[in-house]
C-alpha cells in the first residue's frame, strides 16, 4: 500500500480532509477534531460557567461523542451536564443503542434519565406506524423534542446540547429551502422565543462533518454500533442526504458552504423576522409553548386517538 | 485480496485509489471508513492485491 504523510507531522496520514486540502496522522486528526468542538462552543457561546447541560443522549456515534466532549471539556470549564435518552418504542434498533448510553453515562460518572414514548405520549412509535401511512420522522421529531424540552425543564436545565452534526444542518436548510419554508430557516439553531417554558438547544458538532465522528470514535475507541433506524428508508431527509453526500465527493466544502450561507442568510432572515407578527401561546392542553393555541404535540395524539 | 464488508468477504485482485474500489462496490466515500491491513488510511492511497481491506459503513440514516 502507498504510504501518505501526515500535512502537519510527517507520520503516515490516516485520514485525507478534502475540503481542506490535508492530509492528517490519527494524533494530528484528534487534535484537529477536539479544536474545532471548542471554538465552536466559543463561537456560539454555547455553555456559560455553572450553567446545566442537559444532552440529548441517542446512544448514536454524535451524541456519544459529543458526551464524551463535554465531559472532557468539564475539565475546563465548570458546568454541570446530564443525559436525557427517549425510547421511541423502535423493535430491534433503540434497546441496542440504550444499552450504549447506558454504557457510557455510567463510563463517565453522569446521571442519565430515559424517557419512554408510550408513558407520556400514549403509543410508541412501532404502534405509530401501523395506524398510519405517513412518514415516521414526523411524528417522531414532533414527540422527541416535546419531550426532550419538558424533562430538561423538569430538571432545571439552562441549555440542551443535542449532536446534530454538519451533514444534518446542511440537510435541514436545504430541506427547509425545498419546502419553501424561510420561517424555518430564521428560526433553526435559534429560537425566536426566551419563553421561559423552552430551554434554548446548543448544536456543538454543527461544524463536524457526520464521517469524522466515526472516525473520531474509532481512533479513541469509543465502542459504537452502527445501526440504521428501520424508519429511516422512507424519509425526504434520506433523499437529501444521499445528494447532498454526491455533492461533496464531486464538489469538496458543499456541506460547509452550505452551513456559512445559512449563518449568512439567518441575520437577514431574523431582522425580517421581527417585523413578521410571531406570536407564541401556551398549549390550552399541555400548557407548553407553542406557534398555535394547540401544540403539535397535542394535535398528533387526538389525530391517532381518532384513528381506528 | 481480501475485502471485507460487514460479515461478507470477497476476494479481488483491485489494484488502484481506495476511492475507486468506494465507488465500484457502490458506496458513497461520505459514508465509509477503510481500514487497510488493520490501519485507517485515507482513501486517495493506493491500494494492491496483496493489502486487506475492511468497509465499514458509519453513516445511516436515523
Amino acid at each position: 500500500m502507498e504510504k501518505i504523510i501526515c500535512s502537519l507531522c510527517e507520520k503516515p496520514a490516516s485520514v485525507n480532509l478534502q475540503y481542506a486540502a490535508k492530509h492528517l496522522c490519527s494524533g494530528c486528526f484528534v487534535k484537529y477534531f477536539e479544536k474545532r468542538f471548542l471554538r465552536t462552543i466559543r463561537e456560539f457561546s454555547m455553555i456559560k460557567p455553572h450553567e446545566k447541560i442537559a444532552v440529548g443522549l441517542s446512544g448514536g456515534k454524535d451524541s456519544v461523542v459529543m458526551l464524551h466532549l463535554l465531559a472532557k471539556l468539564r475539565r475546563r470549564l465548570p458546568f454541570e451536564i446530564f443525559a436525557i435518552t427517549i425510547d421511541e418504542g423502535i423493535k430491534n434498533y433503540r434497546n441496542t443503542t440504550i444499552h450504549i448510553a447506558k454504557r457510557e453515562c455510567k463510563k463517565l460518572g453522569i446521571a442519565l434519565k430515559v424517557i419512554i414514548f408510550k408513558e407520556d405520549i400514549g403509543f410508541n412509535l412501532d404502534e405509530i406506524m401501523k395506524k398510519t401511512n405517513s412518514s415516521a420522522c414526523s411524528w417522531c421529531g414532533v414527540f422527541r423534542r416535546y419531550l426532550l424540552n419538558k424533562y430538561a425543564r423538569i430538571e432545571n436545565a439552562n441549555k440542551i446540547a443535542i449532536g446534530h452534526n454538519l451533514d444534518d444542518v446542511a440537510q435541514t436548510v436545504l430541506m427547509n429551502i425545498m419546502r419553501n419554508e424561510p420561517i424555518r430557516i430564521a428560526r433553526f439553531l435559534e429560537p425566536i422565543t426566551n419563553d421561559e417554558y423552552f430551554i434554548p438547544r446548543v448544536h456543538p458538532l454543527l461544524r463536524t462533518p457526520e464521517k469524522e465522528i466515526a472516525i473520531y470514535a474509532m481512533l479513541k475507541d469509543i465502542q459504537i454500533k452502527y445501526m440504521e433506524c428501520p424508519y429511516a428508508h422512507f424519509s425526504f431527509r434520506q433523499h437529501v442526504k444521499k445528494q447532498l453526500n454526491d455533492s461533496e465527493e464531486k464538489y469538496p466544502s458543499t456541506k460547509i458552504r452550505i452551513l456559512n450561507s445559512f449563518l449568512e442568510m439567518k441575520k437577514h432572515l431574523r431582522k425580517w423576522m421581527k417585523d413578521e407578527k410571531f406570536k407564541l401561546f401556551h398549549c390550552k392542553k399541555c400548557g407548553e409553548s407553542s406557534s398555535a393555541q394547540i401544540c403539535m404535540r397535542c394535535e398528533m395524539i387526538m389525530k391517532l386517538k381518532n384513528m381506528a | 485480496m481480501i475485502i471485507t464488508i460487514g460479515t461478507k468477504k470477497i476476494r479481488s485482485n483491485f489494484n488502484g485509489k481506495i476511492s475507486e474500489l468506494i465507488k465500484k462496490l457502490a458506496f458513497s466515500r461520505e459514508e465509509v471508513l477503510v481500514r487497510v491491513n488493520g490501519k485507517l488510511v485515507p482513501e486517495d492511497a493506493k491500494i494492491n492485491s496483496k493489502d486487506n481491506i475492511e468497509i465499514i459503513k458509519v453513516v445511516f440514516g436515523g
